[in-house]
């Protein structure tokens, strides 16, 4: 039998925030063990000028030991706390709650669905960003919710480069020229550099712009996209200078795709992903790869498939990929069951972000008079979420979800509006006793708030 | 809307099940919402095992505000702090499946990886000795330390033995407190409306009980969900060949072992359940290998102390309802599914389905999308839990008896051979899965082809000493704790102090 042995040369293609997240990623992960890690800065797949990190990104964070400070105080990161939507109906807020308080066994929005009123009313992260307030979580509070980061990608990138240098990562600024594979496996066990340099390979990651760059004609099976059209267009510009940042990031639904607006940096930045942005951009084709971790490469961002804002960015994504990487890392001979267990939980995120983004979808469709539906259908498992939401207001509980059961909730409740359904727990509960635990938690929140704006 | 709300509530069956339900949904709804009543009949017995339970039932008391010493005087419960499997990958084999963690996870590598790593330069003891629940099991002894948050087997857990006839008693107690009504007798027919709904069950008596949630404790015999709605049961024992079981009570005395023992025999196996004032005993077999007559004869001659009455034989066969929630009745306990006690889980399903149940609460509408979700639920859970026990069925070496043999060379469900891949090829375990994996995989012999090659980049002195310490510390605890006997009576005597 070959031996599997421990991974010595990881080769990471194409920089990028999302290559040098896996490069610091695996540095600090694989810390004590004797590995060589080597970033080929050039290649890399696109990403956006400004990168919108939900709350996810702080698992990452804390996996690498980066002090969120430091990303403000050099103007890397601002926090966000709602996303706000606009239709020609009005406006909605979803907060990043992480969860709501209970009447008992009751979740909070069964209490409001009964009562009348309006879930963001009682979510401390969605009234601040309605008031222009940038709430920060506050330790064990009832309405304890996640920033999220609109990170400027370019520092983002210097700022982890950096990070990696620190731990000894190594970077080669030339395109990949010629790639060597091995005759039986097909494994990937050398790279050379446009510059000449040799690079022997164990593990390679792949961000790169595309998937000629490595397989040539021998392309990894890809999934198409059940919800999005098969090519999107993506176009960013800066539309003005603001005075003062947003704690909320406004999405606004277009005849074919949607608009991001930040206000950011001292500026107002806006990014559209369209069917036909005007021929403008560059074209993002939609869609996921079957087998992210195929042969001994394993690809992130971009090049293992498209998400995008509102719902969890494709550098969220990669981080967790990256950090998933780690609960299965394998040997040299990267065996399949452990591809086929890693390749699951990869691909389970990347449907749930994707059903994620079909329900704000939705929900920006709501707000509209008359929107054109760009989305021709949407996935088994969100048609259930759908129907039970409808039914009874419910939320299925997972294991280890990407999103969470509260920012299902928040979706579920606007996108469905009047078609929600309602605990029938919830209607056994006095009247009087709801009202009162609702207007208690209100009271709380407005004190909160008055408190931060007297700072 | 408030007027489709449930106001009555008939759970037909007492037993384990049906009082379980009625304390649980009892302590649930806000108080006079519902009326709530049990029909149980003395006449029809209870099947009355599932002595042996798993951790979770610390959670059900808990939420039902059960003071545990009153719980574990009420029933005459012994602590668990694990299963020992003797006989099962070999012939004179025994490992103990310990509840909770064998070792540390340390760089994000799990333990056994360290373990294998380590046998590599002879140190060569059994995984157990690395997981205290299994050293403290196999020395009679109960490690308040697992009870306690503030160390470093804070990640251990603890179950009990029951007298699972007693709890029902207790529950029936708990529930009668908060308003269930209990009604005796017989149903002897069950009434639909035009939907198929069932609108009432009539009792022996003439009495009719009518109801908006029918929920049906009626075991084996299924009277409402397969009876009248003719829910299918999807049968597994094509995987699980056993089908019957004799069972005796014992007298118990001396040490208390803090463990159930499943020893293998020929055509099955046979439990030990070690209670305060007795210990229940069980052989469970296929019937297809092995006659009554010497299953039973097995049981008596390889009994721990003499017997406390006649054996007597229950009949069973694996498998789940394919609907545990049809139109208004919602099946728990046995008449949702049978799976062999082997891994202690028959009152964990109990549990299970009766908080997916108030999860998923109805009002009179019973929209089907709350039932789907209920119904997917709890096929997951049993599918799930059936995949474990097959697990320990299918590793085995036994090459000379037939019915072992049969359950090396079965096809096995897809998912399983998928899960025993992952851990024989790489020593990883799937999270979402039931029950402690590594140890039942390597305790019958399927020892991974790799561990974590990272571990052959550590310094293998820090390896070596991380393995060994992991190891003294828990000869350590398990020194300084007390006998499980000595525990149980300072707590019990110490716990009825406290409430004069």
């Amino acid at each position: 039998m070959i031996a599997n042995k421990p991974i010595k040369n990881i080769v990471i293609v194409g920089g990028g925030a999302a290559g040098w997240s896996a490069a610091v990623g695996l540095a600090r992960g694989l810390h004590g063990s004797d590995v060589n890690i080597t970033v080929i800065d050039a290649d890399a797949a696109f990403e956006p000028a400004i990168t919108l990190a939900s709350e996810h990104i702080h698992d990452f964070h804390k996996l690498i030991g980066i002090r969120d400070e430091q990303l403000f105080k050099s103007g890397i990161a601002q926090p966000w706390i709602a996303r706000r939507f606009y239709g020609n109906k009005g406006e909605c807020y979803l907060g990043n709650d992480v969860e709501m308080p209970k009447l008992g066994a009751l979740n909070l929005h069964q209490l409001v669905s009964v009562s009348g009123g309006d879930l963001s009313t009682c979510s401390l992260a969605a009234t601040a960003a309605r008031r222009q307030i940038f709430a920060m979580p506050q330790g064990d509070s009832p309405a304890s919710f996640r920033t999220g980061y609109i990170l400027h990608t370019h520092k983002y990138c210097d700022f982890l480069r950096g990070a990696a240098k620190h731990l000894n990562v190594r970077s080669v600024v030339a395109s990949v020229a010629t790639v060597e594979c091995q005759s039986d496996t097909g494994f990937i066990e050398a790279l050379t550099c446009k510059d000449g340099t040799r690079l022997e390979i164990d593990l390679v990651i792949d961000h790169s712009n595309s998937a000629e760059v490595l397989w040539r004609n021998h392309l990894p099976p890809a999934i198409t996209s059940t919800h999005l059209p098969a090519l999107l267009r993506f176009a960013e510009r800066a539309a003005g200078p603001a005075r003062q940042g947003d704690p909320a990031v406004t999405f606004t639904r277009l005849a074919n795709g949607w608009q991001q607006k930040v206000q950011a940096f001292g500026q107002t930045l806006l990014a559209e992903y369209c069917v036909d942005a005007d021929g403008r951009g560059p074209p993002l084709a939609t869609g996921v790869l079957a087998t992210p971790f195929y042969k001994n490469t394993l690809a992130i961002g971009m090049r293992a498939g498209f998400s995008a804002p509102p719902s969890v960015s494709v550098l969220n994504l990669a981080q967790r990929a990256v950090a998933k990487l780690l609960d299965y890392f394998p040997g040299t001979l990267c065996v399949a069951a452990n591809t086929t267990a890693l390749n699951t939980e990869l691909q389970q995120d990347q449907r749930e972000a994707e059903d994620y983004l079909a329900l704000l979808w939705q929900l920006t469709d709501s707000l509209q008079e008359s929107a054109e539906t760009v989305l021709p259908s949407v996935s088994r498992v969100l048609q259930q979420k759908q129907a039970l939401f409808a039914s009874s207001g419910r939320v299925g509980s997972q294991l280890n979800p990407l999103i969470t059961e509260q920012m299902w909730i928040n979706a579920l409740w606007y996108a469905l509006g009047e078609l929600r359904g309602i605990d029938p727990l919830a209607y056994m509960a006095p009247n009087a006793d709801i009202e009162a635990f609702i207007s208690r938690h209100q009271a709380h929140i407005q004190q909160q708030l008055a408190r931060l704006q007297t700072r | 809307m408030k007027a489709d709300a449930i106001q009555q509530i008939v759970i037909v069956g007492g037993g384990t099940a049906g009082w379980m339900t009625a304390a649980a949904v009892a302590n649930h709804l806000p108080a006079g919402a519902c009326q709530i009543t049990l029909i149980e009949s003395d006449a029809i017995g209870t099947v009355g095992v599932g002595e042996s339970t798993i951790p979770h039932i610390r959670r059900f008391n808990e939420i039902l505000g059960i003071d545990e010493a009153e719980f574990m005087a009420a029933t005459n419960a012994t602590y668990k702090l694990g299963i020992c499997f003797d006989h099962w990958g070999r012939e004179g084999d025994s490992y103990i499946h310990p509840f909770g963690e064998i070792g540390h996870v340390v760089h994000g590598i799990e333990f056994h990886h360290y373990w294998l790593k380590a046998r590599q330069w002879g140190i060569n003891q059994p995984l157990e000795r690395y997981a205290l629940n299994a050293v403290a099991a196999r020395a009679g002894r109960f490690p308040e330390a697992i009870t306690k948050n503030d160390n470093q087997f804070s990640g251990y857990a603890y179950a009990y033995h029951i007298d699972a006839t007693a709890y029902a008693k207790f529950l029936r107690n708990y529930a009668e407190k908060k308003n269930v009504q209990r009604l005796e007798g017989k149903v002897i027919e069950v009434r639909q409306d035009s939907t198929e709904n069932i609108e009432s069950v009539v009792l022996e008596s003439g009495v009719e009980v009518g109801g908006d949630l029918f929920i049906d404790c009626t075991g084996f015999r299924a009277e409402l969900i397969e009876k009248t709605l003719g829910v299918e049961f999807i049968d597994w024992s094509h995987w699980l060949a056993t089908d019957s079981a004799a069972v005796v009570p014992t007298e118990r005395s001396g040490t208390i072992y803090p463990f159930t023992r499943a020893s293998a025999r020929k055509a099955g196996w046979q439990w030990c359940i070690p209670l305060q004032h007795r210990a229940g005993n069980g052989h469970v077999y296929a019937s297809a290998q092995l006659s009554d007559d010497e299953a039973i004869d097995t049981l008596l001659n390889t009994l721990p102390d003499q017997p406390l009455a006649e054996p007597r034989l229950l009949r069973f066969k694996a498998g789940r309802r394919k609907m545990s929630w049809h139109k208004n009745c919602v099946a728990v306990g046995l008449s949702s599914g049978f799976l062999e006690p082997l891994e202690s889980t028959s009152i964990y399903l109990i549990q299970f389905g009766i908080f997916k149940l108030l999860e998923l609460f109805p009002d009179k509408q019973f929209r089907q999308a709350d039932i789907d979700a209920y119904n997917t639920s709890l096929s997951s859970v049993y599918d799930t839990i059936r995949n474990f026990i097959i697990l320990h069925y299918h590793l085995n070496q036994k090459n000379d008896l037939p019915f072992w043999k049969n359950c090396q060379k079965m096809a096995i469900p897809q998912e399983l051979e998928a899960l025993i891949a992952l851990f024989s090829q790489a020593g990883r375990v799937d999270i979402s899965q039931f029950g402690v994996w590594p140890a039942v995989c390597i305790g019958q012999h399927l020892l991974p082809e790799h561990y974590d090659t990272r571990l052959d980049t550590m310094n293998p002195e820090m390896i070596k000493q991380f393995v060994t310490r992991c190891g003294e510390d828990i000869q350590d605890e398990t020194a300084k704790s007390s006998s499980v006997n000595d525990y149980l009576e300072r707590f019990l005597t110490g716990a009825s102090h406290d409430r004069e």
